[in-house]
């Protein structure tokens, strides 16, 4: 008990620090919440005395207000204070290439944060399948706004990642499209999920990148694992500098890849097999990412193991491939253990111990945890 | 006494009287938002999640079953709030001139807090959360198994399971 006391008052210490007393809050909720009063009482009044079809439309309707709403609120995240960018430049050719990220960028980002999600909270709604085609035409239009511009030489590999992301949301668009087509609303929100969590995750540092150049869209060592980019310093010419920043970037693409398929592939869903191919696709761009860098000669072991466990992981994500395509589930069930294995044994462990060097790391009993701390 | 006035509460607010529903929920926002900041470690998106979870808690009031306790339904919410929050995390992507040193920790729990701050958030969304509402929120199993829809032996469970995965992290011997 004494015990279990102790460890309560650790875990309070460790957390205490995050809790910002926010004292507006309540007022704010207040707010939002007198926004939404109306509609709620006239759909109170109204089912009560409708049929049962009727009072499902109007929960339908109220369904979509609602959450319209709830996007509302949440896009304020949109409106924090942009503070950053744009490094005084005098390269019109840059300047030019910024204004066009600059122009189309906030419109892909607030048909994918605000417009969709609010239309789409009642997925059957025509204004759904309105708002897919509007926001896949603003994917579409950045492209062919990139494609009528010179790129400047020193924004050539940013560009390349842009055009990639950018591609990647016009064809995650279209999964969704296809998915209203068959009224496969599962798989539509899924894809939807895919849309938030992987392919504007490609987008967003690029189009950051663009505003922060010449300095580097950065996510800061030691941000307590909170994913914020930051204009920082571009990576010096070391070969640390360079080497980790680009492991640690797409190991946080990888693992939430990984994490995202978890449960699906644990469910034998039918998605499975297209996650786990993007997943590998991701591991293959991995290993490419970090082939042509100089490896620091600290961080060479952990390179090894870093490079080994990303083989391994192909390996394991081809044979759950070939276990899915056989229908064999007791093989399919073994290379999910065998992908979990090698993300947390081998190549969470490489990032681990690269993160801690020069101290090393404190590896738990439990094989299955990532939470390691860096030994005193 | 008090927990019938409670239960009138939630009657009345799902009558549709907000009143009502702003009792109810006020002296739930902070432990909401306390919940929140320790599963997201990022106050903006804290005070997010808590402020959808209302939203949502007031719209679907009629889906609390009668008898069920407020808070913990809540918490509940709150709880999908952020694991939506973790999933869609370029939401918090911000663009800001320099790295915020505001975030670090306070250099005196510099060492151990920062590593068990990361230990938790390394926990998966279940575990997390069981081991902050009972931890860090004090909250008895049966809310908790409220709250996450577990039992409250499976919350037992997993909160053995959570407190041995931050073993390495915690200064205190497992028992």
């Amino acid at each position: 008990m004494e015990n279990e006391a102790r460890i309560r008052r650790e875990i309070q210490q460790a957390l205490d620090p995050v809790v910002r007393p926010a004292p507006w809050l309540a007022d704010s909720i207040r707010e939002s919440l007198g926004g939404l009063s109306t509609r709620r009482g006239w759909e109170l009044v109204n089912s009560q005395s409708l049929g049962w079809s009727a009072a499902r439309a109007a929960v339908a309707v109220l369904l979509i207000l609602a959450v319209a709403a709830i996007f509302l609120v949440g896009s304020r995240a949109l409106t924090r204070p942009h503070e950053v960018p744009a490094q005084p430049t005098v390269d019109p050719a840059v300047q030019h290439y910024r204004a066009v990220v600059d122009e189309n960028f906030p419109v892909l980002e607030h048909q994918v944060v605000a417009s969709l999600p609010a239309a789409c909270g009642q997925v059957r709604a025509p204004a759904c399948r309105e708002q897919v085609l509007k926001t896949k035409e603003a994917a579409q239009k950045f492209q062919a706004d990139l494609s009528g511009v010179s790129v400047p030489p020193q924004l050539q590999s940013i560009d390349a990642d842009l055009r990639t992301g950018l591609a990647d949301v016009v064809a995650g668009l279209d999964a969704m499209l296809l998915d209203l087509d068959h009224n496969n609303y599962d798989a539509f929100a899924k894809d939807g999920d895919a849309l938030f969590s992987v392919k504007l995750y490609e987008v967003y540092p690029a189009a950051v990148a663009v505003d922060c150049w010449p300095k580097a869209a950065v996510e800061p060592l030691n941000s307590e694992g909170i994913f914020k980019l930051v204009c920082g310093e571009a990576p010096s010419p070391t070969s640390t500098q360079r080497y980790q920043p680009v492991a640690y970037a797409d190991w946080g693409l990888l693992r939430m890849s990984i994490n995202s398929t978890d449960q699906i592939c644990a469910d034998h869903s039918s998605l499975c097999r297209a996650r786990t191919l993007e997943t590998k696709r991701l591991s293959q761009q991995f290993l490419n990412d970090i082939g042509p860098l100089i490896v620091p000669p600290q961080l060479a072991p952990f390179d090894g193991e870093l490079r080994q466990g990303l083989h391994d992981l192909i390996a394991a994500l081809d044979d759950r491939v070939a276990a899915i395509d056989s229908g064999d589930t007791n093989r399919w069930d073994a290379a999910n253990v065998s992908v979990d294995q090698v993300k947390f044994n081998v190549i969470a462990k490489a990032i681990e111990e690269m993160a801690c060097w020069p101290k090393g790391v404190q590896i738990g009993d439990d094989s299955s945890s990532s939470a390691w701390p860096c030994t005193s | 006494m008090q927990r019938a006035a409670g239960m009138q509460l939630v009657k009345d607010a799902k009558a549709g009287d907000q009143t009502a529903f702003e009792l109810l929920l006020r002296p739930l926002i902070e432990p909401g938002h306390r919940f929140a900041s320790a599963m997201l470690h990022d106050p903006q998106a804290a005070e997010d999640a808590v402020q959808e979870a209302s939203i949502k808690a007031w719209t679907k009031l009629h889906q609390l079953r009668e008898g069920t306790e407020m808070r913990p339904w809540f918490l509940g919410i709150v709880a999908n709030q952020c694991r939506s929050a973790r999933r869609q995390r370029w939401w918090s992507v911000i663009k800001t001139a320099e790295p915020e040193r505001g975030t670090e920790p306070p250099p005196e729990d510099a060492a151990g807090g920062a590593d068990l701050r990361r230990a938790i958030r390394n926990l998966d969304h279940r575990d997390r959360t069981v081991l902050i509402l009972y931890f860090y929120l004090d909250l008895p199993l049966q809310e908790i198994s409220a709250a996450t829809g577990s039992s409250p032996a499976a919350v037992r469970g997993q909160l053995y399971r959570a407190v041995h995965k931050l073993r390495p992290a915690l200064a205190v011997e497992e028992a």
